[in-house]
Protein backbone atom coordinates (compact mmCIF):
# COMPACT_ATOMS: atom_id res chain seq x y z
CA UNK A 1 0.00 0.00 0.00
CA UNK A 2 1.50 3.48 -1.18
CA UNK A 3 -0.16 6.51 0.16
CA UNK A 4 0.54 10.39 -0.73
CA UNK A 5 0.12 12.04 2.65
CA UNK A 6 3.66 13.63 2.42
CA UNK A 7 3.46 14.82 -0.72
CA UNK A 8 -0.39 16.78 -0.17
CA UNK A 9 1.10 17.73 3.48
CA UNK A 10 3.83 18.89 1.60
CA UNK A 11 1.99 20.84 -0.80
CA UNK A 12 -0.15 22.54 1.75
CA UNK A 13 3.41 23.63 3.69
CA UNK A 14 2.49 21.83 6.60
CA UNK A 15 4.24 20.17 9.24
CA UNK A 16 3.55 16.77 10.77
CA UNK A 17 2.81 18.25 13.91
CA UNK A 18 0.35 20.59 12.06
CA UNK A 19 -1.41 17.82 10.17
CA UNK A 20 -1.10 15.56 13.15
CA UNK A 21 -2.92 18.18 15.72
CA UNK A 22 -6.04 18.77 12.73
CA UNK A 23 -6.40 14.85 12.59
CA UNK A 24 -6.23 14.13 16.17
CA UNK A 25 -3.23 11.62 16.14
CA UNK A 26 0.18 12.25 17.37
CA UNK A 27 2.88 13.57 14.99
CA UNK A 28 4.95 9.85 14.97
CA UNK A 29 1.58 8.48 13.05
CA UNK A 30 1.70 11.06 10.71
CA UNK A 31 5.57 10.43 10.13
CA UNK A 32 4.40 6.31 10.28
CA UNK A 33 2.12 6.98 7.78
CA UNK A 34 3.81 8.54 5.11
CA UNK A 35 6.99 6.12 5.18
CA UNK A 36 3.84 3.36 5.47
CA UNK A 37 5.19 1.29 8.63
CA UNK A 38 1.81 1.84 9.79
CA UNK A 39 -1.62 1.18 7.51
CA UNK A 40 -4.49 3.68 9.29
CA UNK A 41 -7.91 2.57 9.65
CA UNK A 42 -10.87 3.15 7.10
CA UNK A 43 -12.37 6.02 9.84
CA UNK A 44 -8.35 7.46 9.58
CA UNK A 45 -7.75 7.31 5.64
CA UNK A 46 -11.45 8.65 5.10
CA UNK A 47 -10.14 11.45 7.57
CA UNK A 48 -6.61 12.18 5.90
CA UNK A 49 -8.96 12.11 2.23
CA UNK A 50 -11.41 14.66 3.21
CA UNK A 51 -8.85 17.06 4.79
CA UNK A 52 -7.27 16.97 1.37
CA UNK A 53 -10.03 17.09 -0.37
CA UNK A 54 -9.36 13.84 -1.97
CA UNK A 55 -11.05 10.39 -2.55
CA UNK A 56 -9.68 8.07 -0.31
CA UNK A 57 -8.40 5.67 -3.31
CA UNK A 58 -6.40 9.21 -4.30
CA UNK A 59 -4.61 9.73 -1.18
CA UNK A 60 -3.97 5.65 -0.75
CA UNK A 61 -3.23 3.19 -3.31
CA UNK A 62 -3.23 -0.48 -3.70
CA UNK A 63 0.25 -1.83 -4.79
CA UNK A 64 -1.65 -4.53 -6.79
CA UNK A 65 -3.66 -2.22 -8.58
CA UNK A 66 -1.74 -0.38 -10.82
CA UNK B 1 -17.53 29.26 41.56
CA UNK B 2 -14.93 27.15 39.66
CA UNK B 3 -14.43 23.70 40.17
CA UNK B 4 -11.55 21.90 39.61
CA UNK B 5 -12.05 19.17 38.00
CA UNK B 6 -9.07 15.71 37.29
CA UNK B 7 -9.45 15.23 33.73
CA UNK B 8 -10.13 11.77 32.10
CA UNK B 9 -6.48 10.84 31.34
CA UNK B 10 -5.08 12.42 34.37
CA UNK B 11 -7.52 10.13 36.00
CA UNK B 12 -6.52 6.96 34.35
CA UNK B 13 -2.97 7.35 35.10
CA UNK B 14 -4.04 8.26 38.57
CA UNK B 15 -6.05 5.28 39.01
CA UNK B 16 -2.80 3.24 37.12
CA UNK B 17 -0.50 5.00 40.10
CA UNK B 18 -2.67 4.08 42.86
CA UNK B 19 -3.37 0.34 41.25
CA UNK B 20 0.20 -0.04 41.73
CA UNK B 21 0.93 1.65 45.30
CA UNK B 22 -1.73 -0.42 46.63
CA UNK B 23 -0.36 -3.52 45.46
CA UNK B 24 2.91 -2.31 46.90
CA UNK B 25 1.36 -1.85 50.31
CA UNK B 26 -0.44 -5.03 49.82
CA UNK B 27 2.65 -6.56 48.83
CA UNK B 28 4.71 -5.09 51.92
CA UNK B 29 2.08 -6.06 54.71
CA UNK B 30 2.32 -9.49 53.56
CA UNK B 31 6.28 -9.42 53.58
CA UNK B 32 6.12 -8.16 57.38
CA UNK B 33 3.74 -10.72 58.52
CA UNK B 34 6.08 -12.93 57.39
CA UNK B 35 8.62 -11.51 59.18
CA UNK B 36 10.63 -10.53 56.58
CA UNK B 37 13.69 -8.30 56.77
CA UNK B 38 12.62 -4.23 56.26
CA UNK B 39 15.36 -3.88 52.97
CA UNK B 40 13.57 -7.43 51.60
CA UNK B 41 10.21 -5.80 52.21
CA UNK B 42 10.53 -2.75 50.59
CA UNK B 43 12.77 -3.67 47.99
CA UNK B 44 9.90 -4.90 45.95
CA UNK B 45 7.68 -2.05 46.61
CA UNK B 46 10.17 0.74 45.66
CA UNK B 47 9.77 -0.92 42.23
CA UNK B 48 5.98 -0.74 42.43
CA UNK B 49 6.03 3.00 43.86
CA UNK B 50 8.11 4.40 41.12
CA UNK B 51 6.24 2.91 38.56
CA UNK B 52 3.19 4.45 39.82
CA UNK B 53 5.04 8.16 40.34
CA UNK B 54 6.63 7.76 37.13
CA UNK B 55 3.08 7.06 35.18
CA UNK B 56 1.44 10.37 37.04
CA UNK B 57 4.58 12.48 36.21
CA UNK B 58 5.36 11.42 32.66
CA UNK B 59 2.16 10.74 31.16
CA UNK B 60 1.87 14.34 29.44
CA UNK B 61 5.31 14.26 27.92
CA UNK B 62 5.41 10.78 26.83
CA UNK B 63 3.17 8.76 24.42
CA UNK B 64 5.15 5.68 25.64
CA UNK B 65 3.96 6.43 29.63
CA UNK B 66 1.06 7.75 28.81
CA UNK B 67 -0.31 3.72 26.97
CA UNK B 68 1.25 2.35 30.07
CA UNK B 69 -1.20 4.28 31.67
CA UNK B 70 -3.94 2.81 29.57
CA UNK B 71 -4.54 5.56 27.32
CA UNK B 72 -3.01 5.37 23.99
CA UNK B 73 -2.86 8.37 22.39
CA UNK B 74 -4.06 7.59 18.98
CA UNK B 75 -5.52 4.30 17.16
CA UNK B 76 -1.56 3.53 16.17
CA UNK B 77 -0.47 3.79 19.98
CA UNK B 78 -4.16 1.60 20.42
CA UNK B 79 -2.90 -1.08 17.72
CA UNK B 80 0.57 -0.96 19.66
CA UNK B 81 -1.00 -1.46 23.24
CA UNK B 82 -3.07 -4.30 21.71
CA UNK B 83 -0.17 -5.96 19.90
CA UNK B 84 2.06 -5.82 23.11
CA UNK B 85 -0.78 -7.18 25.29
CA UNK B 86 -0.79 -10.41 22.88
CA UNK B 87 2.91 -10.96 22.94
CA UNK B 88 2.91 -10.29 26.92
CA UNK B 89 -0.07 -13.11 26.39
CA UNK B 90 1.84 -16.00 24.82
CA UNK B 91 5.22 -15.50 26.61
CA UNK B 92 2.95 -15.93 29.76
CA UNK B 93 1.44 -19.02 28.43
CA UNK B 94 4.73 -20.11 27.44
CA UNK B 95 6.46 -19.49 30.63
CA UNK B 96 3.55 -21.27 32.19
CA UNK B 97 3.80 -24.36 30.70
CA UNK B 98 7.46 -24.83 31.06
CA UNK B 99 6.77 -23.88 34.57
CA UNK B 100 4.54 -26.49 34.56
CA UNK B 101 6.31 -28.68 33.08
CA UNK B 102 9.71 -28.41 34.76
CA UNK B 103 7.63 -28.74 38.14
CA UNK B 104 6.15 -31.95 37.45
CA UNK B 105 9.42 -33.52 35.76
CA UNK B 106 11.25 -32.65 39.07
CA UNK B 107 8.54 -33.40 41.31
CA UNK B 108 7.79 -30.15 42.67
CA UNK B 109 4.29 -28.46 43.45
CA UNK B 110 3.03 -27.39 40.07
CA UNK B 111 -0.83 -25.97 40.79
CA UNK B 112 0.48 -22.48 40.21
CA UNK B 113 1.53 -23.14 36.89
CA UNK B 114 -1.51 -25.05 35.93
CA UNK B 115 -4.18 -22.30 37.41
CA UNK B 116 -1.51 -19.99 35.07
CA UNK B 117 -2.22 -22.11 32.43
CA UNK B 118 -5.68 -22.24 32.51
CA UNK B 119 -6.81 -19.11 33.29
CA UNK B 120 -4.83 -17.71 30.37
CA UNK B 121 -6.21 -20.19 28.27
CA UNK B 122 -10.21 -20.13 29.31
CA UNK B 123 -10.45 -15.96 29.11
CA UNK B 124 -8.63 -16.20 25.59
CA UNK B 125 -11.78 -19.02 24.58
CA UNK B 126 -13.97 -16.48 26.25
CA UNK B 127 -12.63 -13.62 24.37
CA UNK B 128 -13.18 -15.37 21.17
CA UNK B 129 -16.90 -16.45 22.09
CA UNK B 130 -17.06 -12.58 22.86
CA UNK B 131 -15.77 -10.70 20.34
CA UNK B 132 -17.05 -13.12 17.27
CA UNK B 133 -20.25 -11.76 17.61
CA UNK B 134 -19.14 -8.11 18.10
CA UNK B 135 -17.10 -7.74 14.91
Amino acid sequence: MQNDVRRLREEKALSQGDLARDLGVSRQTVNAIETGRYLPSLPLAFAIGRYFGKRVEEVFRDDESR
Amino acid sequence: MTTNRVSPRRRLALAAAVSAWVIGGILIAIEFSQGAPLPSAVGGVVILVAYGAILLIFQTRSETVRTLAGDPVDERWSRIHEQSLVGAANIATVAALIGFGFCEATGRDNWQFALMAVVLGLSYMAGLVWHRGRM
